[in-house]
């Protein structure tokens, strides 16, 4: 029944027709995620402003940076991360190569200290300079990277959405499982559970003010929300509007991201 | 009730028990019926009672030092740490132990609660490699583990700034894995859910890790271990106590269905204190637990008084209701006084700084009144309706006639060594209680060979800490934290309290900084120092934290806003009185240094908790002694009396100070309490003697007579209550709380000698000078006709 019920909201999004022979499938939770990765992706090489507010108890504090990214066909993506504030880490850039397997690269440009150094990455599980995400939750979605376990219809708040549950296959990671609730309309997650080896539900990321780009064919969030269940505490990063006018391709390299501010 | 002629004393009570005893007589069934409504309204709160076994349970909402903790977990989380201890006396670089440091290391990640897990093995090091800069665990549990490496681990964890004193011991044969708890937050870690699957996971680590020592030692721990003592001590000592009650009064009534009728407002009072416990919002603690011990005592003492007179009375008195009414009528006004002076003893608990005090005075308060309504509105009815406890039962303990005589003679005739032997009492016992320290340390709360205090004890010899106070200083303002000025000033202060002879180590922020600063810089051991400017400190810090991996990052050393710091101080201080002395100098370091200093965490709170028992202790006692001097003054009508009563009861204060210092302890939580205590309850005594004989004197008795008829019925009483307080307080010796045990033989020991004080004192200084040579003449035939026959029993008691 569950499966009727995802074949008609298929239906009637309309966008099944352009894969009519997975269609079928549309219940495997292997082929859901990989649509929904294809309808966010072709924002090929793309910049926007990041805020990141990392709210504890009660007091937060801001963190702004300028990230351009660089999708790539057969590896995961690249991605610089410039600083601008607070205003001692100015200029500071970060260098990410992720990979298929989840071992990602890692570069940091520290201006007054006058270095760039490779970071060892072995860490995936770490939190992004001290907020709420860990780094494996910001790095790009990779099929490779992970095993799905079963896809149904739930309904969350009065909305019906495709509930997914996999799980990380990368050394490192923080987590044993992952559920995500896309919505069926652009194949989205609006929502995504973290569990812990424990089992335990540890953080919830609320992803919202969905806006398409390439005529409707793109889908990127502009507000994440995550919450730490333990801490009690929040991140919020939101995102301006992605431009199409990014770096030079060649500047997503070791030797050169220094040059991009 | 009309007055009967076979009860001429009747006339001589007052009013108030006349009336209150003819109303339970004309409707004993109604009475019941209150009796059973409040046994059932005390009983309902049972369902309410809450325990608090952690640190919260001593302080007040408002206390500052609990607020400023407040603070300090809101920024940097918990510094509650589940803490195990792994020992190789063969050391502990060799394949096997690693490999179980990295089996504990991943269980204890797996514990509930737990957020946080630092251990040897995952100890996050910056360091260069060739052109590479790594933040990378100590031992990975990827890495090979050959004998080479092994032995460049070893070196490195040996000599490196944080390390040793912290999660290895100099010595690399004992290691220390730290699971930090959750924050507070809406409902505070399960510490008992923490410790039993701690529990668990080294009780398996055991098995497999042959040639190891395990221990479990934390702040988790400390709370689960009070919890369990404490329900482990109340089920050891409440049904010894129970059948130490059955059998003294027995011995003394002689009366099976009265030891039964007793039993019952004992047992109904000791279980609804916790009933009105629960309604009062008086959480159990390690304190609060003593509260049935306290009301079982309190309740025999009420139920003895009325029935010892009544089965004493039931000699000259064959009619079982007569006796009983008797009984009942004669005790009101001291137990009445009795109730209300030991219930004033409790309440001046309240103005306590230390929570948990202050909520036992308020429960026991309470209690005293339940135990005294249940006294007449259950006994007395049971007296009244049920047709047993009659003559036809044993001959009860009494005192003859002669026996009493003799007393008071040998009293009055030395009058002047009791005297002055009270008065080297005062002396003695003011320059002992004056030399009594004021010192605690709650390891040491339990007794020896505790698992908790052995793990301490064996922490302390080899890493060389396992207790920890904190440091929060703020910076001012947003980014503050990162300015290296004040990182420098830190840092001095770091140095200065890493001197103190009894500190292990101290970690902060600065640490990483110079540990990331170095390994930026190829490993330049001259560049481990602090940054000149806030922009490379920042970057420096950022770099360190981009490498640490889920749980180990930073945000427990420096606050999100980076507007504080945190130092976390691993020493070896065991008593309060040095921790508040070491506490004092930080601060004025600190204040030297322009730094914005609070000290703070979990063991900071219980030993500065210790620093409130002296004033808890003067103002709850002085608050006692003068409610209760006015309500013996109200009571007696006499300003001399009252000013007699109060003499006697120095002795607790006395025999306190004494014993305290004879038995080398030292003023704590737990031993404040004798004092407190047993004044309210000593002083009953007191009433009872002086009550009685200002009834008899009052019938026109000579002193000599009056105090002969006070030790034949209310003496057998009051040695009888002693009996069964001290052994109440008394079995607290085998109490595994330490402060408990001390406490125990104390309060024994200063009722017993209160009784003795009583029993001699009061006589010497109101038997006149020329009585105790002459015998004077009964001036009341009434009081003759009543006086106890001669009897073969002697009087084994006291």
């Amino acid at each position: 029944m569950s499966t009727k019920i995802s074949r008609r909201t298929l239906l009637a999004t309309g966008v099944a027709a352009i894969t009519l022979p997975r269609f079928a499938l549309a219940s495997n939770p292997e082929d859901i995620m990989r649509k929904s990765r294809e309808m966010r992706r072709g924002l090929t090489n793309s910049m926007a402003d990041v805020t990141m507010t990392i709210t504890a108890r009660g007091r937060s504090t801001e963190r702004k940076m300028r990230q351009y990214v660089l999708e790539t066909s057969n590896s995961g993506n690249r991605v610089i991360n410039v600083f601008s504030s607070p205003a001692d880490v100015r200029g500071v850039s970060v260098l990410t190569h992720s990979a298929l397997d989840g071992n990602d690269q890692q570069w940091l440009l520290l201006p007054s200290v006058g270095r760039v150094k490779r970071i060892s990455s072995s860490n995936r599980s770490g939190a992004f300079v001290g907020s709420d995400f860990a780094y494996e939750d910001l790095s790009s979605f990779e099929l490779e990277k992970f095993k799905f376990s079963a896809a149904a219809n739930a309904s969350v708040g009065g909305k019906t959405l495709i509930q997914v549950d996999y799980a990380p296959t990368y050394s490192g990671t923080g987590y044993a499982a992952l559920r995500s609730y896309l919505d069926p309309s652009h194949y989205q997650p609006v929502q995504n559970h973290y569990f812990n080896r424990r089992g335990e539900h540890v953080k919830t990321l609320q992803l919202s003010r969905y806006k398409s780009y390439g005529g409707g064919a793109i889908w990127r969030p502009h507000l994440l929300v995550m919450t730490d269940h333990a801490k009690g505490s929040t991140t919020q990063i939101s995102f301006s509007t992605f431009t199409a006018t990014g770096t030079a391709e060649s500047n997503f390299s070791a030797n050169r991201f220094q040059r991009v501010s | 009730m009309s007055a009967s002629p076979l009860d001429p004393k009747q006339h001589a009570h007052p009013r108030f028990a006349r009336s209150l005893t003819r109303v339970l007589a004309t409707y004993p069934r109604l009475a019941l019926l209150c009796g059973v409504l409040v046994m059932a309204f005390a009983f309902s709160g049972l369902a309410r009672l809450q325990a608090d076994f952690s640190y919260a349970g001593y302080f007040h909402e408002s206390d500052t030092w609990l607020q400023d903790f407040d603070r300090f977990e809101d920024t940097f989380g918990n510094d509650d740490s589940i803490i195990i201890a792994v020992q190789n006396t063969e050391g502990l670089f060799n394949p096997a132990s690693i490999a179980l440091l990295h089996a504990l290391t991943d269980e204890m990640w797996q514990l509930p609660e737990v957020i946080r897990v630092d251990s040897l093995t995952n100890y996050q090091r910056a360091f260069a490699e060739g052109d590479d800069i790594l933040v990378e665990p100590l031992i990975a549990p990827s890495a090979e583990l050959s004998a080479d490496f092994l032995t460049d681990r070893e070196e490195i964890a040996l000599s490196h700034e944080t390390l040793p004193g912290y999660l290895v011991s100099p010595d690399g044969t004992m290691a220390l894995l730290f699971g930090t708890l959750r924050p507070s937050g809406e409902t505070a870690p399960d510490a008992a859910k923490v410790v039993a699957a701690a529990r668990d996971l080294v009780a398996r680590a055991e098995e497999r890790g042959t040639g190891h020592t395990f221990h479990l030692v934390g702040a988790p721990m400390l709370v689960a271990s009070f919890a369990e003592i404490a329900e482990a001590d109340n089920a050891k000592i409440i049904p010894l106590l129970l059948l130490a009650c059955v059998l003294i009064i027995f011995a003394v009534l002689r009366s099976v269905w009265c030891v039964v009728y007793a039993m019952v407002v004992i047992v109904t009072s000791a279980l609804g204190v916790l009933g009105l416990a629960g309604w009062l919002g008086v959480q159990m603690t390690s304190i609060t637990t003593v509260l049935p011990q306290i009301m079982i005592g309190v309740a025999v003492a009420d139920c003895l008084h009325i029935l010892v007179t009544y089965r004493l009375a039931q000699k000259d008195q064959p009619d079982r209701k007569q006796a009983a009414l008797y009984a009942l009528t004669k005790n009101v006004k001291p137990t009445l006084i009795t109730t209300v002076t030991t219930a004033i003893g409790f309440i001046s608990f309240s103005v306590s700084d230390i929570k948990t005090i202050a909520e036992l005075g308020l429960a026991a308060s309470a209690g005293v009144v339940l135990a005294w309504l249940l006294s007449y509105l259950l006994l007395g009815p049971l007296l009244l309706l049920l047709p047993f406890g009659g003559a036809r039962a044993g001959e009860p303990m009494r005192l003859a006639p002669e026996r009493t005589k003799t007393l008071v003679r040998w009293l009055a005739a030395y009058r002047k060594p009791i005297l002055a032997g009270f008065a080297a009492l005062i002396l003695v016992g003011s320059f002992a209680g004056s030399q009594v320290k004021i010192d605690a340390d709650p390891v040491a709360y339990f007794t020896e060979g505790h698992p908790l205090r052995n793990g301490v004890e064996a922490i302390d010899a080899g890493v060389g800490s396992a207790r920890n106070i904190e440091i929060m200083i703020e910076a001012g303002c947003a980014d503050c934290a990162k300015d290296p000025d004040f990182l420098r000033r830190v840092d001095t202060l770091e140095q200065w309290i890493e001197a103190r002879s009894d500190v292990v180590q101290v970690l902060s922020i600065v640490d990483f900084l110079k540990a990331s600063r170095r390994a930026l810089n190829d490993g330049d051991e001259n560049e481990y120092r602090l940054a000149d400017t806030q922009s490379v400190i920042a970057q420096e810090l950022l770099f360190y934290t981009m490498g640490l991996p889920l749980g180990l990052s930073v945000d427990n050393r420096i606050s999100t806003q980076s507007d504080a710091l945190r130092l976390t101080v691993m020493w070896r201080v065991s008593s309060s009185s040095q921790a508040l002395q070491e506490i004092a100098l930080i601060e004025e370091e600190a204040a030297r240094l322009g730094l914005d200093a609070t000290v703070t965490g979990k063991y900071a709170l219980y030993q500065r908790q210790e620093s409130y028992v002296v004033g808890s202790f003067l103002s709850s006692v002085g608050i006692a002694l003068l409610l209760i001097s006015g309500l013996l003054w109200m009571a007696f009508r006499s300003f001399k009396l009252a000013a007699i009563a109060l003499l006697p009861n120095m002795t607790p204060l006395l025999i306190g100070g004494l014993g305290l210092w004879l038995l080398q302890e030292n003023l704590n939580v737990g031993t404040v309490l004798v004092v407190s205590i047993t004044l309210g309850i000593a002083i009953d005594d007191t009433v009872h003697i002086l009550s009685e004989f200002q009834r008899l004197k009052r019938l026109g008795l000579s002193a000599r007579q009056a105090f002969e008829g006070v030790f034949a019925e209310t003496g057998v009483a009051l040695c009888a209550t002693t009996l069964v307080l001290m052994v109440a307080f008394g079995v607290s010796v085998f109490a595994s709380f330490a402060p408990y045990q001390v406490f125990g033989i104390l309060a024994a020991a200063v009722l017993f000698v209160a009784l003795v004080v009583d029993l001699t004192f009061l006589p010497a200084l109101l038997l006149p000078k020329d009585e105790g040579r002459e015998d004077a003449k009964p001036k009341s035939a009434a009081w003759a006709e009543t006086t106890v026959a001669p009897s073969a029993t002697p009087k084994p008691s006291s």
